[in-house]
């Protein structure tokens, strides 16, 4: 192949990175608007803008298969998630944001969206690599945007971890290469079995499952969440965890080790995780940290769906993740709301009783959802984790899986506990000093709003396998 | 009269949601509301009793299903399950129509019964109503997936109802209530993915109780009886079926899961302690009907004895625990635990007299402990005290409390005449009869008859005959007779308790040819 046309390839490959494309070209229009305006309008607009674009890139769809010489494999799940992330983007615009720094940070949240998005597209692992530390380094500094003490030690708790498990990974990426000769996820399968490659292997899965929040590598977790705005927690409950396990998903596809000690070794953290998330947030007076370590634990629900290689966890991973997502982004807004009238332990929440019911009854919905109870958008995600757990299983998988199940149901029960501690406070406890601040209508219709399509996405769960669908609809199969 | 159900199901939902939009100030608006929402309800449910064909010969499950509604509601594809359908299906037989009636009776009386509920009236009415619908979507649903949205949704309201109106103890009793049933319902759920996963419709998987029931399942999937498979070692249906017994016998709930009942009994306002006891131990009963030994029949079949056993296990601890307290309350509590544990016995007896019995003694055991409880809260009202010891001779100052406390009494030791003796005495019979329960069920059975004698004798004894006596000199001026309010509902439980005891037939009626389907249905597994 001569030059011309490696060019001419390269080229007409670069259509694969579209909406990456237009969300840096966002993000430094951006920069440039916020050198010459301070106006917060004009900023939000220009983000949201950029993000309604890319969206519609991303709508238009891609060819599947690998592209720029192997570096990148697009497949439709990341085409998926990309319109989850852009979703969360956009839906972060409706939390109170000051002027005050909004270029920095809307840039920010551009770039985290640019590494989340190509993470899920990776294929080489110089990409994966790069990918992971563009979504880690702007993390490190939006941890740090509420400009408090703090935030900043959230921020370096959180930088350090993040480098050490990005060496780990570098290192795991390092003994594939050499031992194995394979420098792309898609080449995996031919990975040989000898112990230093698979060690290589499992270093590399334990950089992902760093980003996922995986115990034990989610130390970095509630002290972040904790400490960053409640609109860049959002983001980051989002965008880091569920790009690294897509790719995750895709490195377990490639090597096709289902019944190898590398995914039960998985299995195992991910109960781990679930046990431990559930327990530490029952121990938290903090409301955010509480909801942290329920992230956590919703992190080791959505683990085995990236593992089991059948269509119906498949479709099950992308269900939970979208309803995952819209609870989390409700869920932070709802603390956001909260923490600007004072309210941050979880005690405070006895202060709310009375006030507002509109609020409190929609918070107390989110809640009920991220508890998986029906009659809310999380208890169908749950419905449907159980359910390929139990067919995984029931067709010839190991017994771990339907330990996993009961693992994970004894965890919901448990998890109604401190979730429903808020409510609790909210109705049932008498204060002595009642809050009697009004919440903007604005907010009560959001809240409103955010609650109906929890429960609408009960009724009709098939309104988001629709969408998925619709978005598949677009691509063009090589 | 087409969608008859549909109306009784999701009518109080519409005039919860029509309230969502009234002005909280108007108190008494909504409580006319919910009580007109109720009568309704009531009113439908007897046409629908009047309408109902007694008369048919069932050979399939099927067949046994009148006034069906079914309409598609949640097509999903999913992956290698293909399918997920949910339908929006609806019917009853002779095992739920009588409950249903019953749910809009005690329904309508649990309105009556918190007429004085001021503070926040509009929250609570809206979810007075909500767990209306939720209970009699759990008695007409016959999509399972249905069935437990209904099942887990009377859960919340419930939590909230005990939690904020509920007594000093409240946030601990409405906690530990809520977590001991959704402990109970997610391992239903279990079971319930996995009938999902091994019934079929045609070529699709299905969530209708009809077709389990009926027994089509996929050839060689994990829940088919023929194909054997294994959980751990054991076998999955008996894996399913114990899943099963946990999760309905601690709605029953079923010693040694009852726990949770004296606490939500004794903190709930007098009203959720109606509904409580009066319909949602019911829905646990409806569960062992319908889903154990509906559904597994051959599992029913074969762990009969040990049914029975727990079934005695409650009535003697149930009874036991009743003669021990000193809290009113507490004591009608315990023997509602003790009267279910019949439920259990006829049920294990698997013969026409004891299923039949178990039917009619969850309909008696729903009159009469709701009117246990509204006696309790005269009392409760009156005072704020319920200590038995704290009363004496309460028959010369309240005569009419008295005469109705003394009626229900009898009802609830089985005094013929009075609904209470012909369940149990068809229960009694049932496990005499059958071969396959050892004659000591029987036996203990009949003890705990004794011992429901003996607690409820002795406590009249104790607070209404004798010297008058009230502990505190202020209470003396409340010590009045029943208000019109009070006796409005407890004349027409009365009427009933009394129509059932001498006419049993206007529940048996309906239910005989259920019955008997069931019973053959489960019996042709007998060892």
């Amino acid at each position: 192949m001569n030059l011309q046309d490696q060019l001419l390839e390269i080229l007409a490959n670069l259509e694969s990175l579209k909406v990456e494309f237009t969300l840096i070209i966002g993000a430094i229009s951006l920069l440039i608007a916020g050198l010459i305006t301070k106006s917060g309008q004009l900023l939000k607009s220009i983000y949201a803008l950029t993000i309604v674009f890319a969206f519609y890139h991303n709508w238009q769809g891609f060819s599947l298969g690998l592209a720029l010489s192997n570096s990148l494999f697009i497949a439709s799940t990341a085409q998926n998630f990309t319109a989850i992330f852009l979703g969360a983007g956009l839906l972060i615009l409706l939390y109170h944001r000051e002027e005050e720094h909004a270029t920095e940070f809307y840039f920010f949240i551009l770039s985290i969206l640019v590494g989340g998005i190509m993470l899920m597209k990776a294929n080489s692992f110089l990409v994966a690599y790069l990918s992971i530390e563009l979504t880690s380094f702007t993390a490190y500094i939006i941890t740090n945007f509420s400009f408090k003490k703090v935030g900043f030690e959230a921020g370096i708790k959180y930088l350090l971890f993040g480098a050490v498990s990005t060496a780990i990974m570098l290192f795991g990426f390092g003994l594939v290469y050499g031992v194995s000769d394979i420098f792309f996820i898609s080449e995996l399968n031919e990975i040989n079995k000898a112990l230093p490659a698979s060690v290589g292997l499992l270093l590399i899965v334990f950089g992902l499952l760093f980003k996922g929040s995986v115990v034990p590598f989610h130390i970095w977790v509630p002290a972040t969440y904790q400490s960053a705005p409640n609109d860049a927690t959002a983001i980051l409950s989002i965008v880091p965890k569920l790009a690294a396990f897509v790719l995750l998903q895709r490195i377990f596809q490639s090597v096709g080790f289902d019944e190898s000690w590398i995914s039960t070794a998985c299995l195992m953290l991910g109960m781990l995780t679930i046990v431990f998330g559930t327990l530490s947030a029952l121990r938290q007076s903090n409301a955010r940290r509480m909801i942290s370590f329920g992230a956590i634990a919703h992190s080791g629900f959505l683990l085995p769906l990236v593992i089991m290689e059948s269509s119906t966890s498949n479709e099950a991973f992308w269900w939970y993740a979208a309803a995952y997502a819209l609870m989390n982004v409700a869920i932070f807004f709802f603390l956001d709301v909260y923490e600007r009238k004072g309210v941050v332990q979880v005690s405070d929440y006895g202060g709310q009783s009375g006030t507002d019911w509109v609020l409190n009854s929609a918070m107390t919905i989110i809640l009920i959802s991220l508890v998986g109870l029906p009659p809310a958008a999380g208890f169908t995600a749950k419905f449907l984790l159980f359910g390929s757990l139990w067919e995984f299983y029931s067709n010839g998988a190991d017994a771990i899986y339907i330990t996993y199940l009961i693992v994970a149901l004894f965890a919901t029960v448990i998890s109604l506990f401190f979730y429903l501690r808020i409510p609790y406070q909210m109705f049932l406890v008498k204060a002595e000093t009642l809050d009697t601040q009004n919440t903007p209508v604005s907010t009560k219709i959001i809240a409103t709003l955010f609650s109906i399509v929890l429960l609408l996405l009960f009724f009709a769960p098939q309104i988001l396998t629709v969408m998925q669908q619709l978005l598949n609809s677009h691509i063009a199969y090589e | 009269m087409e969608y008859i159900l549909s109306y009784i199901f999701l009518f109080p939902v519409l005039v919860a949601i029509a309230m969502l939009f009234i002005h909280s100030e108007a108190t008494s608006v909504f409580r006319r509301l919910a009580l007109s929402a109720t009568s309704v309800q009531l009113v439908l449910s007897i046409l629908l009793f009047i309408q109902f064909d007694r008369d048919t010969s069932i050979s399939t499950w099927s067949g046994a299903f009148q006034f069906v509604e079914k309409l598609d509601w949640i097509t999903m594809k999913l992956g290698s399950i293909g399918k997920l359908n949910i339908d929006y299906f609806l019917g009853v037989d002779g095992i739920s129509l009588p409950l249903v009636v019953l749910s809009c009776f005690v329904l309508t009386v649990g309105v009556i019964s918190s007429w004085n509920i001021k503070e926040k009236a509009k929250g609570y009415f809206i979810l007075y109503l909500i767990l209306s619908s939720s209970i009699i979507g759990c008695f007409i649903a016959l999509d399972f997936f249905l069935f437990y949205l209904c099942f887990e949704f009377m859960l919340l309201p419930m939590f909230f109802l005990i939690g904020i109106w509920g007594g000093k103890k409240r946030s601990y009793a409405s906690i530990k209530f809520f977590l001991y049933t959704l402990f109970g319902s997610l391992f239903i759920l279990i079971v319930m993915i996995g009938l999902y996963l091994s019934v079929v419709d045609g070529n699709a998987n299905t969530f209708s109780m009809v077709r389990m029931m009926d027994g089509f399942y996929d050839a060689g999937s994990i829940l088919d009886p023929a194909s054997g498979e294994l959980i751990f070692g054991y076998s999955a249906r008996a894996a399913a079926f114990l899943f099963i017994l946990v999760g309905f016998g601690i709605k029953l709930p079923m010693v040694p899961f009852h726990t949770w009942l004296p606490d939500a009994h004794v903190e709930a306002p007098t009203p959720i302690s109606v509904v409580l006891a009066g319909l949602l131990l019911k829905v646990g009963a409806y569960g062992f009907f319908r889903i154990a030994f509906g559904i597994f029949p051959d599992m029913a079949a074969k762990y009969a004895a040990w049914i029975a056993f727990l079934g005695v296990l409650s009535i003697i601890y149930g009874g036991m625990n009743a003669l021990a307290q000193n809290d009113l309350k507490r004591m009608v509590a315990y023997s509602s635990v003790s009267h279910m544990g019949f439920v259990f016995v006829g049920l294990a007896a698997v013969t026409t007299e004891g299923a039949g019995g178990a039917l009619f003694q969850m309909i008696s055991h729903g009159l009469i402990s709701p009117a246990l409880f509204i006696l309790v809260g005269v009392i409760y009202d009156r005072t704020s005290n319920r200590e038995m010891e704290h009363f004496s001779g309460l028959a010369s100052k309240m005569p009419v409390y008295t005469f109705f406390t003394v009626v229900f009494f009898f009802a609830g030791l089985g005094l013929p005449g009075l609904s209470g003796f012909v369940g149990e005495l068809m229960v009694l019979i049932g496990a005499f009869k059958t071969s396959s329960l050892s004659i000591w069920i029987g036996i203990l059975a009949t003890l705990g008859i004794a011992i429901s004698a003996a607690y409820f004798l002795w406590t009249i004894q104790r607070m209404f005959f004798g010297k008058y006596f009230v502990r505190e000199r202020s209470w003396e001026e409340y010590m009045n007779d029943l208000s019109a309010r009070e006796k409005l509902m407890l004349i027409p439980l009365t009427v009933l308790v009394l129509l059932l005891g001498i006419y049993p037939r206007v529940v048996l009626d309906c239910s005989n040819d259920t019955i008997n389907f069931f019973v053959q249905h489960v019996g042709n597994f007998n060892p």
